[in-house]
């Protein structure tokens, strides 16, 4: 979704006819939990930071297998959030509880391939384009 | 004349007369658009009543407001923090790894 996050955003998250979610697959062991927690994390904070902690994590994609804890917290500090605080969260059991029981639950519903949709409910798999995104965005309504 | 004074004063009030006459506004020449004449204020009673948002006092009306930018909104909705407006007709789950 990377590619055409930001087309979608454009034409269709910020007119309100979309709204965006997203679910987390951890599928790169300790370096999608830490990315994850801190996703999380910023959330915790404030809603629409965990959606800049989204934006931070793709941008730095490069360093995620190495950046530890200590990287999520440079990040943080990165976003104007409170560091202290969301050192605090990054080892909060109910956050590393929240996140496996999520990823399980994606598991047991079968999605496995990465990426994958949900439009209203319509799986989709792969790299969709954003032609496909307008269709099934055009079927749901 | 016997009464010089009160011909004159009557005289006087007849001419300031005629000039604030001729200084009064002149009524437009055009008629403005119906729908550009202000109505009588209606009261609009509401039919539904609104419903509750996790955080109603940072989530715009769309209704009220169409130019609100929707990324800037987020909300949380269970385990998910929602990007945009939460009463969007259509719900994009990205199901995915930073990595």
């Amino acid at each position: 979704m990377l590619r055409v996050e930001p087309e979608i955003k454009a034409a269709y998250v910020a007119t309100g006819q979309v709204s965006l979610a997203f679910h987390p697959m951890l599928d790169h062991g300790d370096a999608s939990r830490w990315s994850q927690r801190a996703a999380e994390c910023a959330g915790a904070q404030e809603p629409l930071a965990f959606w800049r902690m989204h934006d931070l994590l793709f941008a730095r994609q490069n360093l995620l297998l190495r950046a530890g804890e200590a990287g999520m917290v440079d990040f943080a500090a990165e976003i104007g959030l409170d560091t202290e605080t969301f050192r605090a969260c990054m080892t909060d059991p109910a956050i590393a509880a929240k996140i496996e029981r999520m990823d399980q639950a994606r598991r047991d519903a079968g999605i496995r391939r990465r990426p994958s949709f949900h439009v209203n409910g319509r799986l989709l798999e792969g790299a969709v384009p954003f032609a496909g995104f307008v269709q099934a965005f055009a079927a749901a309504e | 004349m016997r009464h010089p004074h009160r011909v004159q004063s009557l005289l006087t009030v007849v001419a300031l007369g005629l000039i604030l006459s001729a200084c009064a506004p002149v009524a437009p020449s055009v008629s403005p658009p119906a729908q550009t004449v202000p109505s009588p204020a209606v009261t609009v009673t509401p039919t539904v009543a609104p419903t509750p948002t996790t955080a109603p006092e940072s989530v715009p009306d769309a209704a009220v407001d169409p130019s609100v930018d929707w990324t800037t909104v987020a909300t949380i909705e269970g385990d998910y923090y929602i990007l945009g407006n939460p009463a969007a007709p259509i719900r994009l789950i990205d199901y995915g790894d930073f990595l």
